[in-house]
């Protein structure tokens, strides 16, 4: 919805002031709208997950695997994002798109144990790795959708199940090929990074900007958590060409300081069971 | 700004699908999800199947006291298990429900007619069953009755196959607490079924009893469900006659009461451990390890080949523990062995039945025991390994070994074999004891079996299967089937060699001959084509062209009742020829997948042996109703060409579905006589003199052309009318008639060859033959060059032929005939195959030197006549050619079937005529000529050509003096002292020497064969 001048000024004011700071849907700075989240409902899929915002935005997610060559592939995660109204070479879809896969594949390819023993999570055997496709799709999008994205994906990898080696993991000399147990599942030990969005105006900053408040705001700043403490990458994004103030360091440290608070009521909200 | 309410907006709501619910779609039908994980090529794969559940599955007994009998109804059937079901010893009648193990160890007892009745299958064990071995499942499914067209033969049996994972009262689910594995779900979903059944059954007195050989399953039927569930033995122990069956229960794997003895002595030897699967399909996939079928040296049980793609030559596999428990033919998986331990292959003859002998089945040790040094040997270094074995190839001196891995398919069947008597012990008639079954096949080894017959065996050809090769045991074990009868006998040494060849010899069932004709022997082809009547029988009629008018006549050996082919000539206007060859219309009868046709096509073959004939199609079709006999209208399938009068090149062809009257039946002697007899002027007598006349031309044509003229020692065994023993062995001859037929009947295959190609470019069934690889030759030329400074050419078919012409010894005429023997089993097969399967190029057929041939005039005798009929008929518009024919998946199925039939009714033929020309020399032995067509280092092997046998003249036999021998392997020359005379001798490949024939019953296998000793 597109908001006229004087909506658009009216809304800024109730935002950008310190003491009577009001948002149009009564949150506090650091509330977020409820979500539901549905998870596991694809059968054929390793993990799935579905994500209903308030405003009625949708995203349904499924992850799938292959298992690859990690000698021959070096990505082992791959992002197809579609998002409903966009096409998919547009601006919109291409930075978000790269954002995730950005902060997928460096997580991802996390090592659990540091030293000779490096391995990563999704590592099979010696030779040969699990790639995760995340299929994205944006049914319905009301508002910036990144940081509903990454809770949808963090559900879905929370449920993604992977096919149970039964084979032999050390295949770097004599060669095999995986084989894997027909019917047990491992839960893929993973907890995906959750990408925030605070945005200011003036020196508030708040988190979970409704597309009103978007449309207001100077700027977004986009932060991830992972591994309970914030991580790259921190980015502004801007969603409206009206106000194009940059943020100062004060910014950042509320910003900073918000998502430290949130973050763990989000995760612990979003655990599975 | 408060933050105390922030975490309860942020909330999320977490819902939890469960795939495994049912959900009921209508009165009847409910669905649930099955979920698994499918590893291909290292890919696991999640699959989701609907899976559909119903509740009106009767319970099939006549017994039933609930509303089952409501459901017969719907499927228009009726109730199978017996309402008076066998009693126990106890008395109490039960249905018996079977675990899959039971059916895949003792599919034998179940097949046997004296116990096993009303049995239950679950749909469980029967999908099991067809995962582990197809041939137990096709065979279960033949004894299953209630498939709808259930015969007569087996309605004693009874069995049904309950379909529990379709029904909704016995599915199970997987659990997902305590990762149950398939297995135990199945074990569980065959116990809920039996809690079913004795539940159902419960008021109408019927006990149902499990019997299953898996210990756990067993314990926890009895523990949690309250089941009566035992073992194969003990089940037997609670039938009235026990005593009959005892002896015919498997050995399996870990049987319960071995002994400790048993297990001390077995950990001498032990077979090396196969590999694991993942193993297998990463060394496949990147080349270090090899899949093929193993070929076991007819000369050396303990030597093995494989013939690999990446290799020009076969590799060796030597000794028993590289062959690790593989059986003849097995699929196996090889590894390539270091070079240190590459070696020659052997020059020596062992086979099981002279090796080991005194072993004694209940110590079952190795004396040999090679220090294997376990060395990790990356792939690396193996690929590197195969690089080297394929060059070494190129060289004489050493081959490369590999050893066995893996089996991935047994060829196990059914064997026949006889006991070894020092394997038994006299002194104890009636106990159990283990005792060795020596196979009729020597590349096999010996088998392991149990009974407590054994004093009654002895001497007996018996029919015993494999079940198990563990690695702690140095033989298979197996168990006893049935026996055949006395060592010897006629009776019993026919079916023996039948089994032997996997030759299907029971009468045709009663589904096959329902497919017949109802008119039996009085059917009669139509007397008139446009007869109405007729033609509302049967539409096509009116397209058959009446060809009652035409001079046709039959000319086959004597006394041949089943007459494939017919032919008339008779001279044009324009001085060309018109010649026909009529071949039978079996395709009339034997519509595509009847019963009639699904027979014909898994016999393949008709298999002639010297006393008796197995048909592949019923009686009725094969010697009356198709057979073009003399002076009745019979149906036929008619090619007929223009022949050219000088150069009897074709003018015209063309091809039709007509109906013909064979004027006279000839013999080929009679034919012959009526051609010179110059008295004979009739056209019938013109037209056949014209046919010699063309075929001649035909001939000539064909051998200017390449075709070869091999030699294999054919030889005919004359009966006696009245005793049938044999009593004389005759090598067929030739005459210019039979040349006739032959000539027109490979002139109408390449004609059909060609226009079966044309019409169906991807499916047509044709026959090839190859040009043999010079490798398979090299061994023979060497020989001619070393010895007669001959040598044979391979650059084409026609310098072969020529070159074979040139190899004549003026000393000797017969020496020409034994290197055509000699070069015909350097030949490659001929095969059958569908022409999608190869390039054009690659259809030639070497021997006959033509560019495309099938087999089309004998429909009678071959499947593939059958197939090529029907292909004609689609190909000439006469009907529509059946889609089996037209897929090529499908025909290459047939093809492999056919070509192996062919092979096995060959090799069956060819034993059938060894053991009578054996019975034929019993009682008197002569001095032949013979020939040494191979030079052993511990052996001479000589062929007779008058009785067409071969045998092998053992060093032992030759000369007292074992050490005074001398193998000169690149002379091919065996030296040793004579026994007689006590000089030395030299004796060189293709040395004609006087032979002692007589024939002599191997005390050990029992085998009557020839025995030839050096004059």
């Amino acid at each position: 919805m597109v908001l006229s001048v004087t909506e658009k000024s009216y809304l800024r004011d109730s935002l950008k002031n310190k003491d009577h700071f009001l948002r149009p849907d009564g949150r506090n700075y650091d509330q977020f709208r409820p979500v539901e989240i549905y998870t596991d409902f694809l059968p054929s899929s390793n993990g799935s997950s579905r994500i209903l915002a308030s405003d009625g935005t949708e995203i349904v997610i499924s992850i799938k695997t292959e298992v690859v060559d990690h000698s021959l592939t070096k990505d082992l995660v791959s992002i197809d994002l579609d998002i409903t109204g966009y096409r998919d070479d547009s601006a919109y879809v291409t930075s978000i798109r790269s954002i995730l896969s950005k902060t997928m594949k460096s997580k991802l390819n996390f090592t659990k144990e540091k030293g000779p023993k490096e391995k990563s999570v999704l590592q099979l055997t010696k030779k040969y790795s699990f790639k995760l496709y995340i299929d994205i799709l944006v049914l319905s999008n009301y508002s910036y959708p990144l940081s509903l994205i990454s809770f949808a994906i963090y559900s879905a990898l929370e449920t993604t199940k992977l096919p149970m080696l039964i084979s032999s993991e050390d295949d770097l000399e004599i060669e095999e090929l995986p084989i894997f147990h027909d019917y047990d599942m491992i839960t893929l030990d993973f907890q995906s990074p959750l990408i925030f969005l605070v945005a200011f105006i003036e020196d508030n900053v708040f988190i979970d900007p409704s597309d009103a408040e978007t449309q207001v705001a100077n700027k977004c700043l986009i932060l991830t958590w992972f591994e309970n403490k914030i991580s790259s990458p921190i980015r502004t994004v801007s969603l409206n060409d009206d106000y194009t103030d940059g943020f100062t360091l004060l910014h950042l440290k509320e910003s900073i300081e918000v998502v430290r608070k949130c973050a763990p009521e989000v995760l612990r909200a979003l655990k599975y069971q | 700004m408060s933050d105390n309410n922030t975490t309860s907006t942020a909330t999320a709501l977490v819902d939890r699908h469960s795939n495994n619910r049912r959900k009921r779609l209508s009165a009847g039908l409910t669905v649930t999800s099955k979920v698994f994980i499918r590893s291909r090529n290292g890919e696991p794969m999640k699959i989701v199947r609907e899976h559909y559940l119903r509740n009106d599955l009767p319970c099939n007994s006549q017994k039933c006291d609930k509303n089952c009998k409501d459901l017969y109804a719907i499927n228009n059937s009726s109730p199978i298990l017996s309402s008076e079901p066998d009693k126990l010893l106890n008395g109490a009648p039960h249905y018996v429900i079977l675990d899959a193990n039971i059916i895949l160890h003792a599919i034998d007892l179940l097949e046997n007619p004296i116990c096993f009745h009303d049995v239950i299958i679950p749909q469980t064990a029967l999908e099991e069953v067809r995962n582990r071995s197809y041939p137990v499942y096709t065979r279960l499914r033949s004894l299953v009755g209630n498939d709808g067209s259930s015969t007569t033969e087996d309605e004693s049996k009874r069995l049904i196959v309950y379909h529990n994972e379709f029904s909704e009262i016995t599915y199970v689910e997987r659990l997902d607490t305590d990762r149950e594995s398939i297995n135990d779900r199945n074990d569980r979903a065959i116990r809920k079924l039996c809690s079913y059944y004795a539940k159902h059954l419960e008021t109408t007195g019927i006990k149902i009893v499990f019997v299953t050989n898996d210990k756990d399953n067993k314990l926890k039927a009895i523990k949690n469900d309250g089941i009566q569930a035992v073992t194969l033995a003990e089940y037997i122990e609670l039938l009235p006659n026990a005593d009959e069956i005892r002896d015919l229960v498997p050995q399996l794997e870990s049987p319960a009461a071995s002994t400790s003895k048993d297990d001390i002595i077995q950990e001498e030897f032990t077979y090396p451990e196969y590999y694991s699967t993942s193993r297998i399909l990463g060394g496949l996939q990147n080349g270090t390890l090899y899949r093929g079928n193993i070929q076991i040296s007819e000369f050396n049980f303990l030597e093995g080949s494989i013939s690999l793609p990446n290799f020009k030559k076969p590799v060796l596999i030597v000794g028993a523990k590289n062959l690790n428990r593989s059986f003849n033919s097995d699929q196996v998986v090889v590894e390539l062995l270091p070079k240190s331990q590459w070696k020659a292959p052997s020059s020596m003859a062992l086979d099981s039945e002279h090796f080991d002998v005194g072993d004694n089945p209940d110590l079952d040790d190795v004396g040999g025991n090679e220090n294997d040094e376990e060395m990790i040997i990356t792939d690396k270094e193996r690929r590197l390994l195969v690089q080297d074995a394929i060059q070494q190839q190129n060289s004489n001196k050493l081959f490369p070994t590999a050893r066995v891995v893996s089996i991935t398919r047994r060829s196990w069947r059914q064997y026949v074999g006889q006991l070894v008597p020092s394997s038994i012990d006299k002194q104890n008639p009636n106990g159990v004891q283990n005792c060795f079954v020596l196979l009729m096949d020597t590349s096999l080894p010996k088998i392991r079996i149990k009974t407590r017959r054994a004093l009654q065996l002895l001497n007996k050809r018996i029919v015993v299967g494999v079940d198990s090769w563990p690695s702690n045991y140095k033989y298979p074990l197996g168990h006893f089937i049935r026996e055949l009868g006395e060592v010897e006998s006629a009776q019993a040494e026919t079916e023996a060699l039948l089994l032997e060849h996997d030759v299907e010899y029971r009468p045709f069932s009663k589904k096959v001959l329902d497919c017949l004709p109802p008119e039996g022997h009085d059917w009669k082809a139509p007397v008139n084509l446009q007869d109405p009547e007729a033609l509302r029988k049967d539409p096509l009629l009116s397209k058959r062209v009446d060809l009652r008018d035409k001079l046709i006549c039959s000319i086959d050996p004597p006394g041949c009742v089943d007459i494939d082919d017919a032919l008339h000539a008779k001279q044009l206007n324009n001085g060309n020829w018109e010649v026909g060859v009529h071949i039978a219309d079996v395709t009339h009868f034997v519509k595509p997948n009847t019963a009639l046709d699904m027979e014909g096509a898994s016999r393949g073959t008709s298999v002639y042996l010297v006393d008796k004939r197995i048909d592949m199609l019923p009686m009725l079709l094969g010697t009356d109703l198709c057979s073009l006999k003399p002076y009745v209208d019979r149906f036929a399938f008619s090619v007929i060409w223009e022949l050219d009068q000088e150069t009897a090149d074709i003018v015209d062809v063309k091809f039709m579905k007509s109906v013909i009257k064979s004027r006279e039946a000839f013999s080929y002697e009679n034919a012959q006589l009526r051609i010179d007899d110059p008295q004979q002027q009739d056209d019938l007598t013109l037209g056949m003199r014209a046919l010699l006349k063309l075929s001649k031309k035909l001939k000539k044509k064909r051998l200017d052309a390449g075709a070869l003229n091999l030699a294999s020692p054919e030889v005919k065994v004359h009966m006696d009318s009245e005793t049938s023993d044999p009593n004389e062995v005759e090598i067929k001859k030739m005459l210019d008639t039979n040349s006739l037929v032959e000539e027109f009947m490979l002139l109408a295959n390449i004609s059909v060859a060609r226009k079966i190609y044309e019409a169906f470019p991807q499916t047509a069934m044709l026959r090839r033959h190859a040009a043999p690889p010079s490798t398979n030759f090299e061994l023979l030329n060497e020989m001619l060059q070393i010895r007669k400074k001959m040598s044979i050419s391979l650059e084409s078919s026609k310098a072969l032929a020529d070159s074979l012409d040139r190899c004549v010894d003026q000393n000797d005429p017969y020496f020409n005939t034994l290197v055509r023997i000699m070069s015909t089993r350097c030949m490659m097969a001929a095969q059958y195959f569908p022409s999608g399967q190869y390039s054009y190029d690659d259809f030639r057929h070497y021997g006959l030197a033509v560019d495309i041939y099938t087999h089309f005039t004998s429909p009678i005798r071959r499947y593939c006549d059958v197939v090529a009929h029907r292909q004609l008929a689609g190909a000439i518009g006469y009907e529509p050619l059946d889609l089996t024919h037209r897929d090529k998946r499908k025909m290459e199925i047939i093809c492999k079937n056919i070509n192996k039939k062919h092979r096995n009714a060959q090799f069956a033929g060819r034993a059938s005529i060894e053991y009578y020309v054996g019975q034929i020399m019993r009682d008197n032995h002569s001095i032949e000529t013979g020939y040494v067509i191979k030079v052993l280092n511990n052996g001479i092997v000589v062929i007779v050509p008058k009785f067409g046998v071969e045998g092998l003249i053992r060093l032992e036999n030759l000369t007292d003096d074992l050490s005074t021998s001398e193998f000169v392997e690149d002379q091919y020359k065996l030296s040793f002292k004579n026994k007689n005379s006590g000089e030395m001798r030299d004796v060189y490949v293709f040395d004609k020497l006087e032979v002692e024939v007589k024939s002599i019953l191997d005390p050990i296998t029992n085998k009557r064969k020839a025995q030839l000793l050096l004059r």
